[in-house]
């Protein structure tokens, strides 16, 4: 049961949100099309664990790859939000800096067979730093449309998820030995990513022009 | 041991995700404080902006009351002397024939000067608004253009006279409504006729203003002075307002909400 909520159920709600993003792809605007782009990146990286782990192939390696891209995505997202010239020069850099420091991780700390609990939490962290700035950032800009209404919650949703997980990517090489524990802590994770979804899902939704 | 170790990474899992959700509420929670402190400011800024205007018309009402009777009284009255001295020469220069013409050509002037006068100072400040009430003052005013126009003006009381006896200030902006919405139909309607109607609805008066003219496209754009002048003299009153015209449509206003106290 655990594993169909896990490997099934919530694997297959992306398809709410990218649903909900195709219907209305040609009235988002820049920052809300970089979110959807993460939506099927994250849709086609779900399929491609489902078809390795089906293949008995381990799914290990694609998350290495899929690490560093998803920082690269949000970190776009941000910049298109920010609105910020000083963070917008900042963030090539750190997207390149993370890209070395994950190739000197997979090489020397933890191969592409282990799962990156260090470059997960480091990205985890910059999401959480990014989330925060642009809460204070907007502090003072009361936005009451339908746009900052919508950017507000995928802001809330990334920060919530990676907050969440943060613990869960520090302590993943630890629990991996202990099947029954590693199930029940990435039960909780999958719910988590559930609700990212749904958030995501009821942002494009609620978006307008 | 696992129980353990499951039990340590929900708690942290629990701390980092009330934390985050702490940052959401505070910033939810500052976002509406703001914008309720934003919604003040702007409230504030419109009521003494309103406030600004409402002095305005007031002053501007209070400079008319005086012009009006400075010329009635002291210009009016000059004028008067001046022709009764007009009559006199005239009297005595009886045997001097181009003297009386003279005479006789100069108070026929003086006579349309105090007609213009008397003209100018009852616009500026309808005599018998605080003698007669609003009717009377509007039936006035309705007479007078229909004699200078020639437009079929239908002005109708289907009150029971409770519009007769509001407060001055209140009838002094109707009246300029009318006034205004008149000289509104003369200058650009082409229009025959025009309908006016007192009416009491839900116990507070109503009027209808109705003209059959060209109509015009009605939007912010467009509003000309005399519309923001009438906008601006309802809202001081209390009173709200409705406009209906389009292009070949004629125009109607309707005034309702009208304080009777």
């Amino acid at each position: 049961m655990s594993y169909l909520y896990m490997g099934a159920i919530v694997p297959i709600s992306i398809a709410i949100p990218i649903t909900v993003g195709v219907a209305k792809y040609k009235r988002l605007d820049q920052s809300l099309k970089i979110v959807f782009l993460f939506l099927v990146v994250n849709g086609l990286t779900n399929v491609i664990a489902k078809l390795l782990a089906v293949a008995q192939v381990t799914n290990l390696p694609a998350l290495h790859v899929y690490t560093v891209i998803e920082l690269w995505i949000l970190l776009l997202f941000y910049r298109s939000i920010l609105n910020d010239i000083g963070l917008s020069r900042f963030i090539p850099i750190i997207i390149i800096a993370f890209f070395v420091v994950s190739v000197i991780n997979t090489l020397f700390f933890q191969s592409i067979f282990t799962y990156n609990s260090y470059t997960r939490s480091l990205e985890a962290i910059l999401i959480i730093l990014f989330a925060i700035i642009y809460f204070i950032k907007r502090l003072d800009k009361v936005e009451q449309s339908a746009k900052g209404t919508a950017i507000a919650i995928i802001n809330s949703a990334l920060l919530f998820y990676f907050s969440g997980a943060l613990i869960l990517f520090i302590v993943s090489n630890v629990i991996v030995t202990d099947i029954k524990l590693g199930a029940a802590i990435w039960n909780v994770h999958a719910t988590l990513v559930l609700l990212m979804y749904i958030l995501f899902a009821v942002a494009l939704y609620i978006y307008k022009p | 041991m696992s129980n353990n170790i499951f039990l340590l990474v929900m708690l942290g899992m629990s701390g980092t995700l009330l934390l985050a959700g702490s940052v959401i509420f505070f910033y939810i929670r500052y976002q509406r404080k703001f914008l309720i402190q934003r919604e003040t400011l702007q409230r504030k800024e419109l009521d003494h902006k309103k406030h600004l205007l409402y002095t305005s018309i007031r002053s501007q009402e209070e400079e008319r009351m005086r012009i009006s009777r400075d010329l009635h009284d002291h210009v009016g009255s000059s004028l008067s002397n001046i022709r009764m001295m007009l009559g006199k020469i005239e009297k005595v220069s009886a045997d001097d024939t181009s003297l009386k013409t003279i005479a006789d050509t100069s108070k026929k002037g003086i006579d349309n000067v105090i007609a213009d006068i008397r003209s100018i100072s009852h616009r500026l400040l309808p005599p018998g608004l605080s003698l007669w009430g609003f009717y009377h003052s509007t039936e006035d005013l309705c007479e007078n253009i229909r004699v200078s126009s020639g437009l079929n003006i239908q002005l109708a009381d289907h009150t029971s006279g409770e519009l007769q006896n509001i407060p001055f200030d209140t009838a002094l902006s109707l009246y300029r409504v009318i006034q205004e919405a008149l000289t509104n139909t003369l200058k650009h309607a082409s229009a025959n006729n025009i309908t006016i109607s007192l009416m009491i609805k839900d116990n507070k008066g109503a009027i209808d203003y109705i003209d059959d003219g060209k109509g015009a496209e009605m939007n912010e754009r467009t509003k000309g002075l005399g519309m923001y002048n009438m906008e601006s003299r309802l809202s001081m009153i209390n009173a709200a307002y409705k406009v209906t015209t389009a292009p070949g449509k004629g125009f109607a206003l309707s005034i309702y909400n009208i304080p009777l106290l």
